[in-house]
């Protein structure tokens, strides 16, 4: 282990972990002076009726709702965010719960500002550590196993009508609590089940080997890949497991740990900008994207990548595999796993950008959109992180290769 | 007790120090200007941004500052160091004066400072994708290999960078950021 | 595979290595705060570590509110209502520790005084249900156990409460590395105990875990070198992150039993819990390794890392981990006896002390307390 010459980390969100986890929403409140919370939430979410698993475990203590907002859309929006506030002051709500994903965590630290600071314009927040104080309480119950928005200080808010995206970063920010509980991710189908989990599973791979890796993020990491690769294929063939539920969803909360305190790299930067351009859902970039994530830094962090081998792999083959060969091997049982989820889904979860397709059959990933990725890549910050430095042409050829889905040809990366 | 012991202490400034970092920023911000006549990769980052582009760099929380803005006719110009009202589309702040030091005294790279939280982006991200970029090839026109390998994150090779635009460029540009 | 059924809150922002004091401002100023009252003690001010405080804050908009360098070691009620007069007097908005031990307690204790404006010892009754005034904590190598953990120690008086966690945990070498090696010695034996009794409960807390694992990476690591030289190098700063990581584990599980002896002992004693600790962790392992639950194979995989935990055959790991434990315990041997009969500790003693404890604890009966003492007095 090594002790980094300067680091930080923070996790100051009190994490309840259990297959009762919701029914301890009401004492938690209690004890920081909460007693009308609102339920923020999408259509999703409450059509899965997962709204009226949060509701019955609240009323076993006698607690109720104060107001129920579940229209956040998939994209979080500023004039949202202000209905959200106003339907919050008009029934005198002293709380939220947020219960969904990450655009209703956005959506629910978004009010929160509004709502604690006594505003009404989001815009004078916009940055870094320009919100100083102490918020309203706000409970997290994430949906998926996920994002791990529950543990991360910052909210990505779009401004829709003047075309900008808004962001803030903040420790005051971070969820007073957070819920993990199996029955929030029970009903999860398999197909999404497996890109939340490969989203998690990158999160906690970047935050490995990235440039702002330290002590704490590392075990947390460690701990949240191994629970990754023990679980999530089980868990794909039978969503039915509660225990391999909440252990995905555990391990979600401690990637979201590490990769807030580490930073992401090449393949958030990319998949970023492959979500931005051809609205692709998070997960299934991550997920394709992390063996190439991987190929791409190998030289600069092979040892890291190959000490990877032991939480996906196992001790039996870390053993039998010489130092040397590791962090290839890292990347053989990564397509390993990416191919196991796409036989479990039937094919339906995608092993390369060209296999992405939307619920109507048609590629959303077309060849000709991958220089507007490329361009759009170069915008994103994520790269700051990596351990590599990129430029347009190495992120076109990470992309062929990706859409392709050939292995990258390392001898072509430029190693300065 | 005897509280008179001990009073309140009012932080003093390192003179010196602060000396030091304005006048690197000043290197800094002559050496963008000239670079963006110079150099045509830089040129193509800067025609790509905004026409209102303007970047402050600072230090918190009393300065010295640098402004680098876009002018009118889409000319690239430092703008010196007093804040004559610009608004700034991106700030990158810098948290002390001790972490401008090990950023202008080469300790950590721009990468490494920023990894290590030393300091704080503000504005709109694309252009400090940008501003990195520039950022690095200016170091590697304005430093020797042996301190900008330790400045940037991939010293370019001589296909990506070949030795007559490497050193042409750099006679141009401190002679540019140096004179009138 | 037991389910998982548990709780996990840290609160405080570390900031650990080169230049750490120098983000001070930025912190305080991210928490609204502009004016702290600094507390240390004589020693450290003697050693110039106020001064390197004082200097971190040039070119910022902190004001020190009072810089006071007389800290006793013991937090009691005067020097408690003293400094909150000072506070108050002062219109400080926040608090830095400079220091550990009591040092670090009176400034939790003088922060709830003027956060919930109340007498220091009505604060034992109240439930403390929001934030409190920042407060900063830049730890000395010489932590006694709980300063950066969700517990206050103040008279004789014990709080918990998430609330007491400080915000913002400061580890620089320039302050860390003034420590004796005794004091060293002293620390990682404490933060050594509390990671593995906060490991070593029955409902798996992988989370805990992490924080447990770290700070007995950092001791097998860095504790051997850090001993001998304390001013060597990051070992300090290694020491004194395993003392933050232990605390956030040792808030997060239920007190152990030698965590319980040792304070007992200590407070009647005025022996330093880590050097009790170190001698009854000892004994402990060896009984636990012996009874049926053994000890955690995985804590192999936090001394040893991965290639080593890895290579060892699954039956062997416990008495792996136990070698590697009790090497580290071993490090501080020089400093430490390894028996209670060496600290002088006279045996008619022992039954008081399993009462205390056991009155103190009740998740332990007094005859397992009697036993661990028995082992522990001639190491037989």
């Amino acid at each position: 282990m090594q002790l980094p010459a300067y680091y930080e980390f923070c996790n100051s969100v009190k994490t309840i972990v259990g297959h009762k986890a919701l029914e301890q929403i009401p004492q938690s409140l209690k004890a920081i002076n909460a007693q009308r919370p609102m339920i923020i939430t999408d259509k999703g979410v409450e059509q899965a009726g997962l709204i009226k698993i949060v509701q019955a475990a609240m009323q076993k203590s006698k607690l109720k709702a104060a107001a129920i907002f579940d229209s956040v859309p998939a994209d979080s929006d500023v004039k949202v965010v202000n209905e959200v506030a106003k339907l919050y002051r008009s029934k005198k709500c002293d709380s939220i719960i947020a219960v969904g994903g990450g655009s209703v965590l956005d959506t629910a630290k978004g009010t929160n500002i509004l709502v604690s600071e006594n505003a009404a314009d989001l815009m004078q927040f916009v940055g870094y550590g320009n919100v100083k104080r102490k918020l309203r309480p706000l409970v997290a119950v994430p949906t998926t196993a996920g994002t791990g928005s529950e543990v991360t200080s910052v909210a990505v808010i779009a401004n829709h009508e003047k075309n900008i995206k808004m962001a803030f970063g903040s420790l005051f920010l971070l969820p007073d609590i957070a819920i993990i509980d199996s029955r929030m991710t029970k009903t999860l189908p398999p197909t999404i089940t497996a890109f939340t989990g490969m989203d998690a599973l990158t999160h906690a791979v970047e935050a490995y080997f990235c440039l702002a890796k330290n002590p704490l993020s590392d075990t947390t990491a460690l701990a949240a890949i191994q629970l990754i690769a023990q679980n999530l294929v089980n868990v794909v063939k039978k969503p039915s497991d509660l225990d391999g539920r909440l252990a995905l969803a555990l391990a979600s909360n401690l990637a979201g740990m590490a990769f807030s305190n580490s930073m992401v790299g090449l393949v958030h930067n990319i998949g970023h900008a492959i979500g931005g351009v051809c609205g692709v859902p998070h997960g299934v970039c991550m997920n394709v994207l992390l063996p190439y994530g991987l190929e791409y830094n190998l030289h600069k962090a092979a040892n890291y990548i190959g000490e990877l081998l032991y939480p996906l792999a196992g001790e039996e083959v870390y053993n039998k595999t010489p130092k040397k060969e590791r962090p290839l091997k890292t990347v053989e049982y990564i397509r390993k796993l990416i191919q196991d989820l796409h036989d479990a889904t039937d094919g339906k979860h995608p092993r390369f950008l060209k296999e992405v397709y939307d619920k109507t059959g048609k590629q959303m990933i077309p060849k000709e959109k991958l220089p507007d990725i490329a361009k759009t890549a170069m915008s994103d910050p994520a790269q700051f992180y990596n351990p590599e430095d990129l430029d347009y042409n190495d992120y076109i050829m990470v992309l062929e290769a990706a859409w392709e889905g050939i292995p990258l040809d390392r001898k072509k990366i430029k190693k300065g | 007790m005897n509280a008179l012991q001990y009073p309140e202490i009012k932080p003093k400034k390192k003179f010196i120090k602060r000396i030091y970092i304005a006048v690197m920023l000043w290197v800094v911000g002559r050496a963008i200007q000239a670079a963006a006549k110079v150099d045509k990769e830089v040129k193509e980052e800067f025609a790509k941004l905004k026409d209102n582009f303007l970047l402050k760099m600072w230090i918190w929380p009393n300065g010295p500052s640098m402004y680098v803005g876009k002018t009118k006719d889409g000319k690239v110009k430092y703008l010196g160091w007093k804040d004559k009202g610009y608004k700034p589309t991106l700030t990158m702040t810098i948290k002390s004066v001790e972490a401008a030091m090990l950023l202008f005294t080469f300790q950590e790279a721009t990468a490494i400072a920023t990894t290590r939280n030393r300091l704080v982006v503000d504005g709109d991200l694309p252009d400090a994708c940008a501003l990195v970029r520039i950022l690095n090839i200016v170091e590697v026109y304005l430093l020797p290999k042996i301190i900008a390998k330790l400045a940037v994150k991939r010293y370019p090779k001589w296909s990506q960078m070949n030795p007559f635009r490497k050193h042409f460029g750099r006679i141009l540009i401190y002679v540019r950021a140096f004179t009138i | 595979m037991i389910p998982y059924n548990f709780t996990f809150l840290s609160h405080p922002k570390i900031c650990s290595g080169l230049k750490a004091l120098e983000h001070i401002p930025f912190e305080l100023e991210s928490l609204n705060a502009r004016k702290p009252l600094v507390i240390t003690s004589a020693r450290w001010a003697k050693k110039g570590l106020a001064k390197t405080l004082t200097k971190a804050l040039y070119d910022s908009n902190i004001t020190i509110g009072a810089l006071f360098t007389n800290a006793p070691h013991y937090p009691g009620v005067t020097i408690i209502n003293e400094l909150s007069k000072l506070y108050r007097d002062r219109g400080c908005d926040s608090i830095i520790a400079l220091g550990s031990g009591g040092i670090a307690h009176i400034a939790k204790a003088v922060n709830m005084v003027v956060s919930l404006k109340t007498d220091i010892l009505q604060c034992s009754n109240l439930t403390i249900s929001s934030p409190l005034k920042p407060l900063i904590c830049v730890p000395t190598a010489d932590c006694e156990g709980g300063e950066m953990a969700a517990v206050a120690y103040y008279e004789r008086f014990e709080k918990q409460s998430d609330f007491l966690y400080p915000d913002v945990i400061v580890i620089d070498q320039r302050i860390t590395r003034h420590a004796t090696s005794q004091e060293v010695a002293n620390c990682a034996l404490t933060s050594l105990a509390h990671a593995i009794e906060a490991c070593g409960i029955d409902v798996p807390n992988p989370i805990n875990d992490a924080y447990a694992h770290t700070a007995l990476q950092f001791i097998y690591q860095f504790l051997p070198k850090t001993i001998k030289k304390p001013c060597y190098k990051d070992g300090s700063v290694a020491i004194v992150n395993a003392a933050a990581c232990a605390d956030t584990a040792f808030s997060n599980a239920p007190q152990g039993i030698v965590h319980t002896l040792a304070q007992a002992i200590a407070l009647d004693t005025n022996l330093k819990p880590g050097i009790v600790m170190g001698i009854l962790l000892r004994y402990s392992l060896a009984a636990k390794l012996q009874s049926k639950g053994g000890i955690r194979p995985e804590l192999l995989l936090a001394l040893a890392g991965i290639d080593t935990y890895a290579k060892t055959p699954d039956k062997d790991r416990q008495k792996a981990a136990y070698n590697y434990l009790i090497q580290c315990i071993d490090a501080t041997s020089k400093f430490v006896p390894t028996t209670l009969k060496g600290l002088n500790i006279p045996h008619y003693k022992l039954k008081e002390y399993a009462k205390l404890a056991a009155a103190k604890n009740k998740q332990h009966k007094e005859t397992e307390y009697m036993a661990l003492l028995e082992k522990s007095f001639e190491g037989k």
